[in-house]
Parts: C-alpha cells; sequence; structure tokens
C-alpha cells in the first residue's frame, strides 16, 4: 500500500507547498491534518474495502451498495472507479517524463550552462533548461496544441506498456512484486540523494549553503497560521500524499484477511510516506534549488510549480554536480518509481471492477484498459491545458467529494459503531475512543470545510476558463462519467434479473 | 519560506533556532512514527 501512497507528489508538490505556506510554520497545520483527517480517513478506506471484501466485493459502486440500501450508493461509489481512472490517464503520462529524463540524465543529453554570465542569475542559469522542458512536451505560447517530441511519445509507450504488464500479472505477482523492489529501491536512492544534498557545494555562489537551504524550507513564518489558505494547502497535501479519496485504498482492503491488523496497517502506510515526504522531499529538490539559486531564485522557482522544481531545476543542478549524470538518473530513476507504483495502484479499481461486475479475465481487462489509456491519453499529451483540467476535477475536487462521501456512508449510514468494529477488529494497538468521535464528527465536518472553501476560492476561476481545450476535456470527463453510470446500471439490472 | 522579511533574515543568518525546532521536531516526528509502526509489525510475527 506504501507504493500506492508514495508518488511523485512526495518529492515535488510537497517542497513547493510547504516553501510557499510558511516554510516550518506549515508544518503544524500539515500535521495536525495528518491526524484529524488523514489517518481517519486511511482507516475508513481500510474498513470500507475490507467490509466490501468479505462480501465478495473490490469496487467502491458494491462496497457503498452493501453498507447503504439506496439506490443511490452504487452511483456514488461510480467515483472510486472513475477518479482514479481519470488520474491514471495523466499520471501514465508525467510518470513517463521521469523515465525519459532518466536516461537522458544517464546519457548526458542536457543542456549545458558554463558562460558566468549566464550563470550569474537564477533565470539565466534556468532557460535553456525551461526550453530543453518545452521543447520535450511540444509546449508553445502560440497554440493549444502541444507537439511533444517523438522521444515523450516513445517513452510514454514504453511506461504504459510496463504498466499493464505489470497489471496483466495481477495484484500478487505484478503488483506486489513491484512494490517489494521499487519501495526499497526508492528509500535507498533516497537516501543517497539526501547523503548528497547536505554535502553539496554551491558552483555559483559561495554565500548559498545547505544551512541556507534548510532554512528556506525550516524557518517558520507563523503570519500564515491564521490564512485559511495555508490551511487548506495542508488539507490538500495530506490528500494527495496518503492517496485519499481515490478508491484505490478501498480496492486494496478488499484482499486482506478477515481480522488482519487494518489499524497497524494503514499507520505504517502512513509512517512510509510521511518519511519519504517529510525527510527526503522536504530536502532534496528544494535544498539543491537554493544552493545552486540562491534563496530568492529558489522561491522563484517554487512559485512556478512541482514541475519547474523537478524537471526544470534538477536538471541545472546535476549538469553542475560531479557525477551528476549518475545523481540525475537517480533522482528521475527515484521518481520513476514512486509514479508507476502509484500508476498501477490507481488503475487496479477499473481493473478490479471490470473482472468483478463484467467477469471478463484479467488479460482481456488489462489490454482492454491499456488501449484505452493510450487513446485517453492523448487529451493531455497533445491539447494545452488539458492535464490542468482533468486535475483539477478529478485530482482534486473529485476525490474531496468521494472522501466526504465515504466517511458518511461509513460511520453515519452504515452506523458509527459498526464501522468502528470493523476499523478495529484484530487490532493490536489500542485506538481511545476519543479517535471514534474525532472520525465521527470532526474529519467529515473538515472535509467539508475545505470542499466549500476550495468551492468558493478556486470553482469560479476554474469555470471562468474557456476556449475549446477546456469544454472538450470536461466534455470528455462527462461522457467517462456517464459511461461509468451507464456500466453500473447494467450491472445492477442483470443482478435483479439473476435474483 | 514565504514572507520577504523571512527571506531577507535567511540571507542573513541560515537557519535560527526555531527553524531548527521545527527540522528536527519534524524529521524526529516521522522518524519515530516509522520505528513505531514497525517495531509493532515485527513484534507481531
Amino acid at each position: 500500500m506504501a507504493g500506492n501512497a508514495i508518488g511523485l507528489g512526495n518529492f515535488l508538490r510537497f517542497p513547493v507547498q510547504a516553501a510557499q505556506n510558511g516554510g516550518g510554520a506549515f508544518m503544524l497545520p500539515y500535521f495536525i491534518s495528518l491526524l484529524i483527517l488523514g489517518i481517519p480517513l486511511m482507516w475508513v478506506e481500510w474498513g470500507i474495502g475490507r467490509y466490501g471484501g468479505m462480501l465478495g466485493h473490490g469496487t467502491a459502486p458494491a462496497m457503498f451498495d452493501a453498507l447503504w440500501k439506496n439506490r443511490a450508493a452504487k452511483y456514488i461509489g461510480i467515483l472510486g472507479v472513475f477518479l482514479p481512472l481519470v488520474v491514471t490517464i495523466y499520471y501514465t503520462y508525467i510518470c513517463s517524463w521521469t523515465l525519459a529524463f532518466s536516461v537522458f540524465s544517464l546519457f548526458g543529453r542536457y543542456p549545458s550552462v558554463n558562460s558566468p554570465a549566464a550563470m550569474a542569475s537564477a533565470e539565466g542559469y534556468l532557460k535553456p533548461y525551461q526550453e530543453y522542458l518545452s521543447s520535450f512536451i511540444g509546449a508553445s505560447p502560440d497554440s493549444v496544441f502541444l507537439s511533444p517530441d517523438p522521444l515523450a511519445y516513445l517513452f510514454f509507450i514504453i511506461t504504459l506498456v510496463l504498466a499493464v504488464w505489470i497489471l496483466g500479472k495481477g495484484v500478487s505477482a505484478g503488483i506486489e512484486a513491484l512494490n517489494k523492489i521499487a519501495i526499497p529501491a526508492l528509500f535507498l536512492m533516497g537516501l543517497v540523494l539526501f547523503v548528497r544534498v547536505l554535502t553539496i557545494v554551491s558552483p555559483t555562489n559561495p554565500d548559498y549553503t545547505v544551512e541556507k537551504g534548510l532554512a528556506f524550507l525550516w524557518e517558520p513564518d507563523f503570519s500564515g497560521m491564521f490564512k485559511s489558505s495555508v490551511w487548506l494547502s495542508a488539507a490538500g497535501q495530506i490528500f494527495f500524499t496518503l492517496s485519499l479519496g481515490m478508491g484505490a485504498i478501498m480496492t486494496y482492503a478488499s484482499y486482506v484477511k478477515k481480522d488482519e491488523d487494518i489499524v497497524l496497517d494503514g499507520l505504517a502506510t502512513a509512517s512510509l510516506n510521511e518519511f519519504a515526504e517529510v525527510v527526503f522531499g522536504s530536502t532534496i529538490a528544494l535544498v539543491s534549488a537554493v544552493v545552486f539559486f540562491g534563496p530568492e531564485g529558489a522561491g522563484a522557482i517554487s512559485k512556478g510549480g512541482a514541475f519547474k522544481l523537478g524537471f526544470i531545476s534538477m536538471p541545472a543542478v546535476f549538469s553542475h554536480m560531479p557525477f551528476g549524470q549518475f545523481f540525475g538518473f537517480l533522482w528521475f530513476l527515484l521518481l520513476f518509481f514512486a509514479g508507476l507504483t502509484s500508476v498501477v495502484a490507481l488503475a487496479q479499481p477499473v481493473v478490479a471492477f471490470i473482472e468483478d461486475e463484467f467477469n471478463w479475465t484479467r488479460k482481456k481487462t488489462v489490454i482492454t484498459i491499456g488501449i484505452f489509456l493510450f487513446i485517453t491519453a492523448h487529451l493531455p499529451m497533445f491539447i494545452s491545458g488539458s492535464l490542468d483540467e482533468m486535475d483539477f476535477w478529478a485530482g482534486t475536487f473529485g476525490l474531496v467529494v468521494l472522501a466526504l462521501f465515504e466517511i458518511i456512508i461509513f460511520f453515519w449510514l452504515f452506523g458509527g459503531d459498526k464501522a468502528w468494529e470493523e476499523i478495529t477488529r484484530g487490532a493490536t494497538i489500542r485506538i481511545p475512543r476519543l479517535v471514534y468521535y474525532i472520525t465521527k464528527y470532526v474529519t467529515p465536518a473538515f472535509i467539508a470545510a475545505i470542499l466549500i472553501a476550495w468551492a468558493y476560492e478556486q470553482l469560479p476561476s476554474v469555470l471562468a476558463k474557456g476556449g475549446w481545450p477546456t469544454w472538450a476535456t470536461r466534455a470528455f470527463l462527462f461522457l467517462l462519467l456517464a459511461f461509468n453510470v451507464w456500466a453500473v446500471r447494467k450491472v445492477w439490472k442483470k443482478r435483479r434479473e439473476k435474483a | 519560506m514565504g514572507s520577504k522579511k523571512g527571506l531577507e533574515k535567511e540571507e542573513r543568518e541560515g537557519v535560527t533556532y526555531k527553524g531548527y525546532i521545527f527540522l528536527i521536531g519534524s524529521w524526529g516526528l516521522v522518524s519515530v512514527f516509522v520505528v513505531y509502526c514497525f517495531y509493532k509489525i515485527f513484534k507481531k510475527t
């Protein structure tokens, strides 16, 4: 399950969020969100999944239907298949960039900046690397169409084929086997890079030290503590980093035994994810950016977002570091392992849905999904803004909606006491009763507050976006959702006829 | 770190004791979290 949780967000999104929202002070709302939102919600998803699994259900539509005897339940559960499927479409493409950049690093294909004039400013230093990424993904400010480099297309196909092959092997021989190799390898690579970054010396300015890099991220700015945006960012980061509200945890939990200690399993998953994020994720990319570009340069990079930090700043750092080719290869391979484990985990709910509800063989299911992902990934690959649109509706807004439904259905409609019994059965750790009340009252109130705040702050600007690429993406998402509704309707009709 | 005031301070001093409290506190907390979980898992098995 750690493979599902540890993803690109741990190494790219977290340092950007922390740096932009008060540095060390961000960790207070972050850890509070982990305690009252992340861990309770993780246990809720494990509990729903194990309960569904005991009844022979592997995905959210059937699980919700079993928990809440209402016609609407199965339709709400569609989100647990639809959301991870949409995220898989664009996440596979982003994951393929990391594979491509690891190979580029190994063979030294990066541009090189050596003139003192260009190295004097972060902007000048980063320009060739910015152009390199733009050329790779085919971005142009003058066109709504992207024209990716043939290598970008090739690496996407390699990544997709690899993911489909792993999925085809099954949960135990494919996904679990991948995680057994990828997660220890990821931690080992993270440790090597962590040590390397902490011993780095600036080639641009001797005043840009590792200590300044650590100060950049950890020096607390308490002025943000009372801003709702900081709390929203912290809560949002907890959602993304633990892969909550995606449906994947429920699907995996459906495979565990009746008396499995899901309390400890959930905590162990969260602990590994937090270690990767707070120790490695906070240090590797951002500290090296400060050492190379100074606090102001790193500030501009973090404002440019996670992609700028990971795919522009880091190649620039590695190209001026002894054995930079090797360390660059390691960095992008680490991201690739983090991304690939998440891709296969996110694809599993739809695989399980088709296998369970339509009785398709795994081979037929996985090949069909592979073809679907190949076709649909052309949207984010070739249409500018499509990736952001998908990420907002499925990867941001949708997962908070699903999480709220999960907790209402499990703790309020199925019953709080039954839900608590389901979660704590087989647990070796005694959870204080206070956690029950937090999960039942505080967590859903917190999620509802996030949803309302996001709807108030972000929805108007998202909805105001015009242009045909935006609407084409929305139309695609609507059609895909409608298809999911049709599929669920058909399955339940067949069930009724059988009964 | 977001604020201009903080940025100016970093330029001068590097990490202050408050920064170290948050750094060591956060790294320590997640490390203890991992050790606790895996201690429980190994104890169980």
